[in-house]
């Protein structure tokens, strides 16, 4: 060992043998081991489901597909309807999974009058789903295009998607637009409420 | 530490009811149709004598299906229990 060292090392000692350690130290180290086990085991189970949904969509596509000269080959319809129950699956899943996120934020705009905030929640979440059912049923088709060919091709393909981005931009314009107005909104009920209890003060002071 | 009654407040009547009827109906289903659309394709055996009798004539494409819509059915059981059974907000220090 250096002088050098010999010297950290003694200052260092030094400074630990004055130190107190901290009463909650080890429930707090045990705690951080918790969440961290916790934390791991949520992400093999986020990756479990991941498997287990690519597992059924992979399962329906081998029991609905023929092979045809080396190619999978899928008969339109069954693109379809793969295709209108993943807007349903992502309609009912976004809903809930945002709002979950947004709790915190709705609770802060509306802390003036929190019965109100819960039924604007309400009536946003009615609406949303309104739209996404409108849109779900606007795009969904009962007869082959006549661009389509009878097994699924880049046009159908291309037109599948294209529904899956439309519905992920409706939801993204939607919950856009509801960050910006919900404070909007949320001030301005605020202020009714304050006018209305200030025009009740002064008719009685009259 | 978890107790019974959090996980039923967390669960609640639909949580149950989901892992219900992914343990007694989805699962056993799901995974009966996986071996019988097997066994069929093979020229049948104990599932299918006993579910449709002795003689029994499904070709590949049939139980292809069969296995397919088995398979999607077990893991569709497994990913609702995985999400159901998972406190994904929860965490120790809460």
């Amino acid at each position: 060992m250096t002088a050098l060292e010999q010297r950290l090392h003694d200052a260092l000692m030094e400074g630990a043998v004055r130190t107190e350690p901290a009463p909650d130290l080890f429930s707090r180290v045990k705690i951080s081991i918790e969440e961290d086990r916790w934390r791991r085991r949520r992400l093999q189970r986020r990756i479990w489901l991941v498997a287990a949904l690519v597992g059924a969509l992979a399962s329906i596509v081998y029991a609905t597909s023929t092979y045809d000269n080396g190619r999978l080959a899928m008969q339109w319809w069954v693109l379809e309807a793969i295709a209108t129950t993943m807007l349903i699956g992502l309609a009912l899943w976004l809903g809930p999974f945002i709002k979950r996120f947004g709790r915190a934020y709705a609770a802060d705009v509306f802390r003036a009058n929190p019965a109100t905030g819960k039924s604007f929640i309400l009536l946003a979440d009615i609406v949303y789903y309104l739209i996404f059912g409108a849109y779900i049923l606007f795009t969904v088709r009962f007869q082959r295009e006549s661009n389509w060919s009878e097994t699924v091709g880049p046009r159908q393909l291309q037109w599948e998607v294209g529904r899956i981005g439309g519905i992920l931009l409706i939801i993204g314009i939607l919950h856009g637009a509801n960050i910006v107005l919900m404070p909007l909104l949320g001030r301005l009920f605020s202020l009714n409420r304050r006018l209305d209890a200030r025009i009740r003060d002064d008719d009685l002071d009259v | 530490m978890t107790t019974s009654t959090s996980e039923d407040e967390r669960l609640g009547w639909e949580g149950w009811a989901v892992l219900i009827l992914v343990f007694t109906q989805a699962l056993p289903i799901g995974l009966y149709f996986v071996l019988f659309g097997i066994e069929a394709s093979l020229g049948g055996g104990g599932l299918v004598r006993r579910t449709v009798g002795d003689e029994v004539a499904v070709s590949l494409e049939t139980s292809r299906v069969i296995v397919g819509f088995g398979l999607a059915l077990v893991f569709v059981a497994l990913a609702a229990w995985l999400v159901r059974s998972t406190d994904w907000d929860q965490t120790p220090s809460a």
